[in-house]
């Protein structure tokens, strides 16, 4: 805290963004033709102190796609450590800027492709907060519903990963064994197992079909087992218990500090929960409790991930019993698209999905509204800053993605432990190449 | 000015003059700043006021909109005890293209600041670690300026061409499209133009 | 591809060997999974359970391009990967075969930016595509068998990989 603007004066004049430009130009020519050694190289080398540096990924299987990491090494602890990232960067904020807000809602499912719907669903709920659009009761159960059983799906991904990366391949098996359960029901409900874009701005794209009720209930019954399976292949297994107690120790404060959100920021003693801070969608409707552990090591997180599953279920139980009937869209169709069967057979449905999705006469919020609006991803918190200058698209669309900044405290973990509980910490945290690039 | 928010009527009466402007939307309130005055702000919600939780940074590119400054630096910042969140939005100087780090109160802010200064070349002074962060090291520009036209210029075309030809691998050189790196940039010919890049497909 | 293209002509002993190694090539493809993105977990979805690829031969995933013959690029590809992707398949020893998987590898996709590039066929060979947003485990399955094909067609003295 020794900064303060009036001495902070700098020594080197700050070169402007047009003659950073200029400098970077010569090097990105070394930069496609390969000839920086430095982007791709994954050989050690040794500079005659005894240390070595390790390149880790971009491809590699324990790094979940395209994460990079830099250790210097001493033997086989880690001395130093730096992350790369960006190898997944897809320029979603700048073609948010060029795209309908309705366009966008298809974008965002390729962002965190384990649990497309919580992007849908994040994003749809933070335009309408722009807009000041309240879905109907029915939408709203229905998001809810998706929203968890996206949920349960990616911490059981991501739990049987952190098995596979610390030699237990059988968890992985089963988890996407029952995974493809989440992926049935989501078939039935919009046709696409990955990338749904299910939902609208103001709505979801379709009611969902009549035995909707069936698959939920029969999932509510398949599912629950497996908590238990695959407890009992993890904690009797003294390799894997080993390998995650204890290591990658997050204190209360470091996390509050890094931002760091969701299971993996509640494993370390925080109590956040967008779901419950700042309930949308109705979640205050629901009766369920935020789990927290205080270890704060890999453990905790695996041990955290598994008890929100349970939570998850208990929210999808009781949205179950109390799903309302009704419109699934807001019924202000200058906002929201309506139904595809409306618009096949009424005219003014047809005139308003026409004036719609033809450019120009779209959601246009006034100019130099901005909102942040924030939901809970399986992640962490998901938020979105949108400004508007009045017209069809955003002026601005910044994504707060959870994976991040949960991210940004990796390489200060990683640092006096070994490599392999680098891997170890890495698969606890459980980082989205798609959402942290973006 | 302002009536609602804790974070403002708690400030002292000089900080609370360094605040400009005061905007609401949907029970969410925006503060503004300066640059000058952005370092003592968030210093006194960081230490006096508890917000300890800095939930994002970025930054916003006003080229050509009839504003104050050309860009917009914007902290979310929320205090967990309070359950409250805000923004502080700063105005930032084109010529002058640097604003104090604040990564000595947030640790978040290292990777926040980061990814801003990689995608609007904003310098963050003293922040230890300002590399390029998405984009590779010596990316010729900075994408999220609206100058910037969304399918880039041809960079992404510009790798040499590897060809199965029997036991050896062959490269090749690319084929040649055109390129504009270093072009004029900021002038309003270009920005006409990205402008017109940059509508949605007809 | 070593000694058999010592071997040359049309002869008895060639065509019978290219029609053995070929047999034993196709049934026992070693993918190098190229994930990045959405694909990636498609990918996985058919390496497991469900959809098990293993019933066609080609279950053995090798993390070392060294080791592999398949490359299997599923997912975006950035500016900044792209180098990386080059190296790999560069690694990879003859014969092998390349399928590009999803529509973001195959032409970029719904991502027309400044990042991604658009198709990697420009700058590697592929030899399959397969559509898609992400494909269904179905469609990567259909991918291999037209690998299988390929890999059956291919003469080591004059096909694709011939010298």
């Amino acid at each position: 805290m020794t900064q303060n603007p009036e001495n902070s004066g700098r020594n080197t004049p700050v070169p402007s963004a047009a003659t950073l430009e200029k400098e970077l130009e010569k090097g990105w020519r070394d930069h496609r033709s390969g000839a920086r050694p430095s982007s791709v190289s994954s050989v050690t080398e040794d500079d005659g102190d005894g240390r070595m540096v390790m390149n880790f990924g971009p491809q590699h299987p324990a790094t979940h796609g395209t994460l990079r990491s830099v250790f210097t090494l001493e033997g086989e602890s880690i001395v130093e450590a730096d992350v790369e990232i960006g190898y997944l960067h897809t320029g979603f904020e700048k073609l948010g800027e060029h795209m309908t807000y309705q366009q966008w809602v298809t974008v965002s499912d390729r962002m965190n492709y384990l649990s497309a719907i919580n992007n849908n669903v994040g994003y749809s709920v933070a335009v309408e907060e722009l807009l000041g659009i309240e879905v109907p009761p029915r939408c709203a159960a229905l998001r809810v519903i998706m929203c968890e059983l996206s949920r349960i799906a990616d911490h059981v991904l991501c739990v049987g990963l952190q098995g596979m990366d610390l030699g237990a391949f059988s968890v992985m098996l089963w988890s996407f064994e029952k995974r493809e359960l989440v992926y049935d029901i989501i078939e039935a409900v919009c046709g696409a197992r990955l990338t749904t874009s299910w939902t609208r701005v103001g709505g979801i794209i379709r009611d969902v079909p009549e035995f909707f009720p069936d698959l939920v209930y029969s999932f509510l019954d398949e599912f629950p087992p497996i908590i238990d399976e695959i407890h009992g292949m993890l904690l009797n297994n003294k390799i894997f218990v080993d390998r995650v107690k204890d290591i990658g120790k997050v204190s209360t404060e470091k996390a509050l500090s890094y931002g760091l959100s969701g299971p993996v920021g509640r494993a370390s003693g925080l109590t956040s929960d967008v779901r419950k801070d700042k309930p949308y969608l109705g979640y205050d409707k629901y009766d369920f409790k935020v789990p927290s552990q205080t270890e704060g090591d890999s453990f905790a997180r695996y041990m955290q991930r598994m008890e929100e599953i349970e939570q998850s279920l208990e929210i999808i139980r009781q949205a179950m019993a109390t799903l309302p009937q009704g419109e699934v869209v807001h019924d202000d169709f200058k906002t929201s698209l309506p139904e595809k069967d409306a618009v096949y057979n009424d005219m003014e449905s047809l005139i308003h999905h026409f004036k719609l999705v033809m450019l120009g006469h779209g959601i246009r919020p006034d100019k130099g509204q901005s909102i942040y609006s924030a939901t809970e991803a399986p992640c962490g918190e998901l938020g979105f800053f949108l400004a508007s200058d009045g017209s069809d698209t955003p002026y601005r669309l910044r994504v707060r993605p959870p994976s991040l900044y949960n991210y940004g405290l990796f390489p200060r973990l990683a640092e006096g432990g070994m490599i392999s509980d680098a891997v170890a910490i890495l698969s606890s945290f459980h980082v989205i190449a798609g959402e942290l690039d973006r | 000015m302002a009536d609602n928010n804790p974070a403002y009527e708690a400030l002292p009466a000089d900080l609370k003059s360094k605040v400009i402007e005061s905007v609401e939307h949907q029970g969410q309130v925006a503060l503004r700043c300066r640059t000058a005055d952005q370092r003592a702000l968030l210093e006194n919600f960081r230490l006096s006021q508890g917000y300890d939780f800095l939930v994002d940074v970025t930054a916003m590119d006003h080229l050509g909109k009839d504003t104050e400054e050309r860009f917009e630096i914007i902290y979310v910042l929320r205090n967990l005890t309070a359950n409250h969140t805000f923004r502080l939005h700063v105005w930032l100087d084109e010529s002058d293209n640097a604003i104090p780090s604040v990564f000595d109160l947030w640790d978040s802010a290292r990777w926040g600041e980061r990814e801003t200064h990689d995608m609007f070349g904003i310098v963050f002074d003293g922040n230890p670690d300002l590399r390029r962060f998405l984009m590779p090291e010596d990316y010729p520009a900075f994408p999220l300026l609206k100058d910037y036209p969304l399918k880039g210029k041809e960079e992404r075309r510009q790798f040499p061409k590897v060809v199965a030809r029997g036991d050896r691998m062959v490269e090749e050189e690319p084929d040649t499209y055109p390129t504009s790196i270093g072009r004029q940039m900021h002038t309003p010919e270009y920005i006409e133009e990205v402008r017109r890049d940059s509508k949605p497909r007809e | 591809m070593g000694l058999e293209s010592l071997i040359g002509g049309e002869g008895f002993l060639t065509t019978t060997v290219n029609g053995l190694v070929n047999w034993g090539r196709k049934n026992a493809l070693w993918p190098m999974p190229f994930g990045t993105a959405c694909c990636a977990i498609e990918m996985m979805a058919t390496f497991s359970g469900r959809y098990d690829i293993s019933r066609f031969g080609a279950e053995v995933v090798r993390f070392s391009p060294r080791q592999s013959d398949l490359l299997i690029v599923s997912g975006r590809i950035s500016i900044k990967m792209m180098p990386v992707l080059q190296k790999i398949y560069r690694q990879m020893p003859e014969p092998k075969w390349v399928i590009s998987m999803g529509a973001c590898a195959s032409c970029g996709g719904v991502f027309d930016t400044y990042t991604l590039v658009q198709g990697v066929d420009q700058f590697i060979p592929v030899d399959v595509y397969v559509p898609g947003c992400p494909p269904r485990p179905e469609s990567l399955l259909d991918a291999v068998f037209e690998i299988q094909k390929l890999v059956g067609e291919d003469r080591f003295d004059s096909g694709k990989h011939g010298s």
